[in-house]
């Protein structure tokens, strides 16, 4: 298992275009990967293979998210979803 | 109750800055699909998936065709889209809905509403405004299973299209020739009708003050910069409509006959006429005004106003983005490198203070000084290279040791592509800016090392004069400041057309935009003018009533 925090510095947070690049990005891998926000409300999760139930997560700029990223190429889904969210702005 | 031909104003939050006259067309809720019963589930999804098929090749179509209408923020929407037809969670609801009885249509309709109500209730007006997307793949589908496609006929008079929200699919299907301008009830500033209405050149008003379907077929006047809609107009309002909409005309029609004309003196010598932009949206409006190129392609938007720096990967989406639009334009898509000193300073690089930052740490000097900085930024434009013709362009040179230097980076980062495989175009031009007057005056000699000169005229201008031009008891400089820049760019252009005969010099500062030194400008030499998007035509006109 493993996982990294996230805080979005996105203008729009969690909106379609980067939920989209980190739904493409998911899928090549066969690992499980879970995004949870926690939240005054308590937490929620999506797959972060589907973009529907990533951008319900309503997650917006300055919140934190958290990855778990669970299976066989669990060392390099990470390494590339955080490269991703590093680059990942505006 | 209002009787029918009563003026009435209703208000809502205007997109556009320009006023249509035309009859409301309101466009009610869909009609809800005829009643059908399930043919057994196996049936249903069959057709539900074929149906699934269709419109993600429907939604790629409208992808490509909004991609050339519209350029590429407006079209990302369908990629979107696409996403969501393909999403599990969609065709997952869909089909539990199928096994509990449901026919397809009405499962999707399910479907689709028990998505949108979730984005509806996120808090987050961008995400709530996802409903819409969610509420257009759905009645899609919809419609390509029952086989109704909304015929919207008309007597061909313009419309006003008024509905509680209009959907991006709906928006572009939009006959703009036809459709003056819409309404809608809902929606907000960031939903992607607004985004799609600015970048097509619709006016609307959203979030506009309810009214009902009683004034169907009335003529109205919806005003984007007033931010209201006039039904039943006073004849003095439709007299002030008619003046403003002939002189706005008047120059459209002239304007774009001269988009597609070249930019050629009486006597037919050719001038390069290309665009000044500062960002990938500024890219689509040079384009759609003719622009032949882009001469400056201003890349601090991408450091300016964050804390973080741009990495490799997006700078190299921003600049393949405005390559690849440029493709099939005559002119190259010049990115200048960073031009960023004490003065514009960025946190991100903690500049330290400087005593004249004019004079001091910028441009190529800084981009030398931070090695990683300028060879990110290198490798970034080499990639974009590989999606149309790009050229490289030094901001601040001073001596040709600074060029040279610059090469080495250059090279040095080609030969690691090359290692890599990744691709980029081998002969990618390089050029300098002209803005102080050693370059001016070292011209033929700087020429040995680059392809091309742009004189940024206000910096020129400020060196030459040694007067900064933001400081307004120094104003009466201006005048006879003129004859002195005018003198260097006319030195240069000599020592750059003896160099070689495919060595050209651009103008790209304010005095390429002022139509009163143009016939100067092309008599110093210049080959280019490089212009922010809305000068376009103007020199153009200029340009081609000079003998």
């Amino acid at each position: 298992m493993q996982s990294f925090n996230h805080t979005l510095n996105c203008v729009g947070g969690l909106h379609a275009r980067p939920a989209g690049v980190i739904v493409n990005a998911a899928k090549q891998f066969s690992s499980d990967i879970l995004i949870r926000k926690l939240s005054a409300e308590g937490a929620k999760e999506a797959d972060a293979k589907r973009l529907i139930s990533l951008m319900s997560l309503g997650a917006r700029r300055g919140e934190t998210i958290t990855f778990y990223i669970n299976g066989p190429d669990e060392s390099m889904a990470a390494e590339k979803l955080q490269a991703l969210c590093r680059e990942m702005v505006g | 109750m209002n009787s029918i031909a009563k003026p009435s104003l209703f208000r809502g939050i205007g997109i556009g800055e320009t006023a249509v006259y035309g009859k409301i067309r309101f466009i009610g809720e869909k009609k809800p699909a005829p009643e059908r019963k399930s043919r057994g589930a196996a049936a249903e999804k069959r057709e539900f998936d074929a149906a699934l098929t269709q419109a993600r090749a429907e939604t790629s179509a409208l992808y490509r065709k909004t991609l050339a209408a519209a350029g590429k923020e407006a079209a990302s929407i369908f990629e979107i889209h696409e996403m969501l037809l393909c999403d599990p969670d969609f065709i997952d609801l869909v089909h539990s809905g199928i096994s509990k009885g449901l026919s397809a249509p009405d499962a999707v309709r399910e479907a689709g509403e028990s998505l949108a109500g979730i984005f509806e209730g996120l808090e987050d007006e961008y995400l709530s405004a996802r409903a819409a997307d969610m509420r257009d793949i759905s009645s899609r589908v919809c419609s390509i299973i029952t086989g109704g496609e909304d015929e919207r006929e008309g007597d061909g008079s313009p419309e006003i299209i008024v509905c509680r929200d209009l959907t991006p699919g709906d928006t572009v299907k939009l006959d703009t020739e036809r459709v003056a301008g819409f309404v809608t009830f809902a929606g907000s500033v960031n939903s992607h009708t607004a985004i799609l209405a600015r970048a097509m050149d619709i006016p609307a008003l959203i979030r506009a003050e309810e009214f009902g379907p009683e004034l169907d077929g009335a003529p109205a006047i919806l005003d984007a910069q007033a931010a209201s809609l006039s039904v039943n107009p006073t004849p003095e309002e439709m007299l002030k409509l008619a003046e403003s909409l002939q002189r706005r005309e008047a120059e459209r029609s002239r304007l774009r006959t001269l988009a597609a004309l070249p930019a050629v003196t009486k006597s037919g010598r050719r001038i390069a006429l290309y665009a000044n932009i500062g960002s990938t949206a500024e890219a689509e409006a040079a384009y759609r005004a003719g622009a032949e190129g882009i001469g400056l392609f201003r890349s601090e938007f991408l450091f300016i106003g964050r804390d973080d720096l741009p990495g490799e990967e997006e700078q190299f989406e921003a600049y393949r983005d405005v390559a690849s639009l440029f493709a099939d334009r005559a002119g190259p898509v010049v990115i200048r490198t960073l031009d960023i000193g004490a003065d514009k300073s960025l946190p991100a690089l903690r500049l330290d203070a400087e005593e004249n930052p004019a004079l001091g740490m910028r441009g190529i000097r800084l981009c030398l000084s931070r090695p990683e900085l300028f060879r990110t930024q290198i490798r970034a434009i080499l990639r974009a290279s590989a999606y149309g013709k790009t050229a490289i362009m030094l901001p601040m040179i001073t001596c040709s040791d600074e060029i040279a230097r610059t090469k080495r980076i250059i090279s040095e980062e080609k030969n690691r592509l090359r290692f890599e495989e990744v691709a980029f175009d081998e002969s990618i031009g390089l050029g300098i800016m002209i803005e102080t007057p050693a370059a001016a005056i070292m011209a033929h000699e700087l020429a040995r090392e680059c392809d091309f000169f742009s004189v940024g005229t206000n910096d020129l201008f400020q060196y030459t004069l040694a007067a900064d031009r933001q400081n307004h008891r120094l104003a009466y400089l201006e005048e006879g400041g003129v004859e002195p820049v005018m003198r260097l760019i006319k030195l240069a252009s000599e020592g750059i057309h003896s160099a070689g005969e495919d060595k050209w010099l651009g103008i790209c500062g304010e005095m390429a935009a002022d139509v009163k030194l143009t016939e100067t400008l092309l008599a110093a030499g210049a080959d280019e003018l490089s212009v922010s998007p809305p000068y376009l035509s103007r020199i153009k006109d200029r340009v081609r009533g000079i003998d």
